[in-house]
């Protein structure tokens, strides 16, 4: 039996808990030790989703039990995609910061937390049980607390308890949601729960998926659930919002789209959430968009980015689970995933490169950042890289996925909100990249602040994910044909679970 | 799966190559005189600008178009943000915000026809995509009322600049439309009667100017007008059978491009005249120039040159196009009648282009001396536009006519008769000058004139700011609250479906 689903939760769980351990042993290691971590981390999951692509869906039965005794692990082509976002997510975020973090920060706890946080999001990745799911989830939530409030300032442990009230909420919901599942169908096993799906009570049904859709809806900011994520994302400064909002994100929204798909048979049974997701998906973009626009803090106006493109993904979403016909599905989640990951390139790009300007002068507000251009090139090439992908200027990556997302559209009224989206975010992306490269020949931010570390480490990770961001729309065909294979895995009938109950695989 | 981007681009024929043969002289033409100008930092943007227009013209997929289109964009952005003032920021922010517009009408455009034809080829788009793309080359080519961009963006940049940037942008908009759009609703050839009154209302206002470049700007406005006027008449049914030109093209869409290969020419050439005044006297008020005719021989035959073609006087490269242009236009005598309308307006406006630049008595000051070196761009531009003038078939892609037959030379001098005669009417009022100077290019000190459109937005969006904040700083305890009530909102709803 394959062990790797199961390392790609133990391994940086285990690798958290050595960081600290060194960190109190001798502390110049820990970023080392937090290197070797992620890059351990990102084998495993580049070696499962590699498997799995490659024809061997992954299967684990944690203790060696069965589906409804045992928790299941399953590395499918619809998880591997997301698994390689984490592979590439954990040892980005661990060399960012090591490029740009004070080496006084390494005190912290943050590395473990950080670590703690790719191996939850793995572990929601793989898990086919839904309890595990939940406690996953709430791993998760706790070490994105952590990640929030780090920074020891008042403001920063506002926003922490904000979002633990409302993460608070969201997993009960979550809990709620499996508790009634589990009290209906007798499992917590999501092939179990599926098969049960249809024979469930109707109003049951919409009970549980409405608790499930707004348990994740908090997660990743549907409105008007989004309020705690621009203070959250700028109290927790650029580094932990970059890891939060470009791969913390993804995961909820893939696992909305499991449970959707997967145990709720929502497209089947409730094609209704589909509709509901459409409505909010454009409301999602355009509050984003405009509040984005009025914002005049960079932390925030690429957090309200963030709320305008979890509505990008949804409009796939929802027009996979209203497709008619299961080549109209395949081509709309093709898109879907396409933006999910193009949208975690971008916006860890944009949201590290603007780290080096708020380093710069010392606020993150925009109208103080003039003339920073000047003193941080690479980060701006990049932070303009990055821009020109998430406006969506062909041939970029971004303009790629929000081609197939309005392609997968079947009526014009979300494509129009798409071209809004698209010229309200121009105006804000210019509107900074004026004021950054304005020419300031007195620089009243120069207080003697020492600019450490590794300038280049950093520059050269920001620039790395803007250019991949950037050069994917040029290679979309290549990534399409793996999207579809993730795509048609979500859709097809799920054998790989049906082995999972049956236990074959022993 | 295919490529979304496969860069198909193949040879231009006919008149297309034309278009591309003069994309490429011009913008070698107008980076030498950036170079001569000591303007080498914008080289980089400036080639960049180049390249993008010749690849519109090659490109044979509209996904490869865009990207010329964006290409375009976003390098004429850096271009006239310049060196980063507070007005040449505004105005580059609302150019690229215009230009952008344009380019998602185009993708609507391209979803649509994609959708229906499952090709990205580019050819003539499904009528359901048309007015997608009817809405782009409008804001793309400028026509009344969305010319503001151009407006306010050629005269702002530095003089050396404008030449560059006046050859590109619109004209792929004409190029675009040329190959894609073919629209006549209910019979009637819209983009002919827009591009006509385009091409009337814009002289109206060159007439009102006194800044040298805004002049000729309204002209580009103006002359694109033109160009839009032939490609809409070639929507028509009863336009001639293709047939009777190279290429098998309609008439009606070579007169239209053809009259960008010539207009391209001597409008670049009249902004490099411009320019040279500019740096004459200083500043590009028109009413304080004057003199230069025999200080500057040179600069006088080339500005004559690009006067006389802009006009349509016989024997020059814009009589030669507007010759065809009116022959497309034979079937619609109200379009042809309001081209010689335009017509007589250009004429007037240029007689008094020339006449205060070169002939007036100067006021105070005096012109710097001729620089032979920094003719060598207008003598390059002056010369093309003369060969052309005299020997049309020597462009490919011109159908073989008799241009020079009497009657047409008659019927072409009758503007001209009418604009002299205007002339010695209007010329104390046209000449009058204004009320303050016109300072040269981008500086602070001069307002720029908001959009009623974009106050409201401004006015707007600060009123939401404080709410939208105050909304968005919420305790846990309202938070709380408010996910209940969608929850419960969330699951009625799924019930109710």
């Amino acid at each position: 039996m394959n062990h790797l689903p199961v390392l790609v939760v133990v391994v940086p769980l285990a690798g958290g808990f050595l960081i600290s351990l060194v960190g109190g042993i001798k502390p110049g290691l820990k970023a080392l030790t937090a290197l070797i971590v992620a890059t351990a981390h990102s084998l495993t999951l580049i070696t499962a989703a590699y498997l799995s692509m490659s024809g061997t869906n992954l299967l684990y039965f944690v203790g060696g039990w069965p589906a409804p005794i045992g928790i299941v692990l399953v590395v499918d082509r619809f998880s591997a995609f997301f698994l390689l976002l984490l592979a590439i997510g954990h040892p980005a975020a661990v060399l960012f910061r090591i490029g740009s973090d004070n080496p006084s920060e390494w005190m912290g706890k943050s590395a473990t937390l950080m670590a703690l946080f790719f191996a939850a999001l793995s572990g929601i990745v793989v898990t086919t049980d839904l309890f595990n799911l939940f406690v996953f989830v709430e791993l998760a939530t706790v070490c994105s607390i952590g990640l929030i409030a780090r920074k020891r300032r008042p403001e920063s442990a506002v926003a922490g308890f904000v979002y633990l009230m409302v993460a608070a909420v969201s997993g009960g919901l979550l809990l709620f949601a499996v508790l009634v599942l589990y009290l209906s169908t007798g499992s917590v096993s999501m092939p179990l729960v599926a098969q049960a799906a249809e024979g469930l009570p109707k109003h049951l049904h919409a009970t549980v998926t409405a608790a499930v859709v707004v348990s994740f809806g908090i997660k990743f900011g549907l409105v008007p659930l989004h309020f705690w994520q621009p203070r959250a994302y700028h109290a927790a400064g650029t580094t932990a919002a970059g890891i939060l909002s470009a791969f913390g994100m993804k995961i909820y929204i893939y696992a909305l789209v499991r449970l959707l798909w997967l145990p709720l048979q929502a497209p089947v049974v409730l094609p209704g959430v589909f509709d509901l997701l459409l409505a909010a998906a454009m409301i999602n973009i355009l509050t984003g968009h405009v509040m984005a626009m009025i914002e005049r803090n960079l932390v925030r106006m690429l957090a309200f980015s963030s709320v305008a493109h979890v509505g990008y993904i949804l409009l796939g979403v929802a027009a996979a689970g209203r497709a008619g016909s299961v080549s109209a599905a395949t081509a709309a989640l093709v898109a879907t995933l396409f933006h999910a990951g193009m949208h975690a390139l971008m916006k860890s790009a944009l949201l590290w490169s603007g780290h080096r300007f708020v380093l710069l002068s010392q606020s993150s507000r925009i109208m103080k950042l003039g003339g920073m251009a000047r003193r941080a090139p690479g980060s701006i090439v990049a932070f303009s890289l990055a821009a020109l992908a998430i406006i969506g200027i062909p041939p970029s990556g971004g303009f790629a996925s929000k081609w197939f997302i309005a392609l997968a559209q079947t009526s014009m009224l979300p494509v129009l909100v798409i071209g809004m989206g698209t010229v309200i975010s121009l105006v804000y992306y210019a509107r900074f990249f004026l004021i950054v490269t304005r020419q300031n020949t007195a620089s009243p931010h120069d207080s003697g602040y020492s600019l450490r570390l590794r300038p280049h480490l950093e520059t050269g990770v920001v620039l790395v994910l803007a250019s991949a961001a950037f050069a994917a729309g040029l290679r979309d065909a290549q990534l399409r044909y793996i999207l579809l294979n993730a795509a048609e895995a979500l859709l097809d009938y799920p054998e790989i679970f049906e082995i999972s109950i049956m236990g074959s695989g022993r | 799966v295919n490529r979304l981007f496969p860069f198909a681009t193949a040879m231009p024929e006919g008149i297309f190559l034309s278009a591309s043969l003069v994309f490429l002289f011009l913008g070698v033409v107008s980076t030498v005189n950036l170079s001569l100008r000591n303007q080498g930092r914008y080289a980089v943007p400036a080639t960049v600008h180049v390249a993008a227009g010749i690849l519109a013209v090659l490109a044979r997929d509209l996904m490869t178009l865009l990207v010329a289109w964006e290409v375009l964009t976003f390098s004429a952005f850096v271009l006239i943000r310049g060196r980063g003032h507070t007005r040449g920021r505004l105005i580059s922010l609302r150019y690229l915000t215009m230009q952008l517009t344009a380019a998602i009408f185009f993708f609507f455009a391209a979803l649509v026809h994609y959708r229906e034809t499952g090709s990205l080829a580019l050819e003539v788009l499904v009528s359901s995509a048309q007015p997608f793309m009817v809405v782009a080359i409008l804001i793309k080519t400028a026509t009344v009322p969305v010319h503001f961009w151009l407006i306010e963006a050629y005269p702002s940049v530095d003089p050396a600049i404008t030449p560059l940037l006046s050859v590109f942008t619109t004209k792929v908009g004409v190029i675009t439309a040329a190959q894609t759009v073919m629209i006549s609703p209910a019979g009637y050839p819209l983009l002919a009667w827009i591009g006509a009154g385009t091409a009337v209302v814009a002289v109206l206002f060159a007439l009102a100017q006194h800044n040298a470049r805004r002049l000729l700007s309204y002209h580009i406005v103006s002359q694109v007008g033109y160009m839009i006027a032939g490609i809409g008449l070639a929507a028509l049914a009863t336009a001639p059978p293709a047939a009777t030109v190279p290429g098998g093209l309609s008439p009606a869409i070579t007169a239209g491009v053809f009259h960008l290969v010539t207009h391209t020419l001597y409008k670049a050439l009249l902004l490099l005249v411009a320019a040279q005044a500019i740096y004459a006297w200083g500043h590009e008020d028109l009413t304080r120039m004057g003199g230069l005719g025999l200080k500057r021989p040179i600069l006088l035959v080339c500005g004559l040159i690009g006067a006389m073609a802009i006009s349509g006087v016989p024997f020059t490269s814009g009589y030669a196009s507007k010759y065809l242009l009116k022959e497309a236009a034979g079937a619609q005598p109200a379009i042809a009648l309001l081209l010689n309308i335009a017509s007589v307006g250009t004429g007037l406006s240029f007689i008094k282009f020339i006449y205060l630049v070169f002939f007036n008595r100067p006021s105070g000051g005096t012109g710097e001396p001729e620089r032979y070196t920094s003719m060598v761009p207008l003598v390059l531009a002056a010369g093309v536009t003369v060969v052309i003038g005299a020997f049309p078939h020597v462009v490919p892609g011109v159908p073989r006519r008799d241009f020079f037959a009497p009657s047409s030379v008659g019927s072409a001098l009758l503007p001209l008769i009418a604009s002299v005669l205007l002339w010695t009417a209007l010329r104390k009022r046209l000449t009058r000058p204004g009320p303050e100077k016109v300072h040269r290019g981008t500086s602070d000190k001069e307002e720029l004139p908001e959009l009623p459109v974009t106050r409201w937005i401004l006015r707007t969006t600060a009123n939401l700011r404080l709410p939208a904040r105050l909304l968005h700083e919420q305790g846990p305890q309202i938070q709380v609250l408010l996910i209940l009530v969608v929850l419960v909102a969330v699951a009625w709803l799924l019930q109710a479906i």
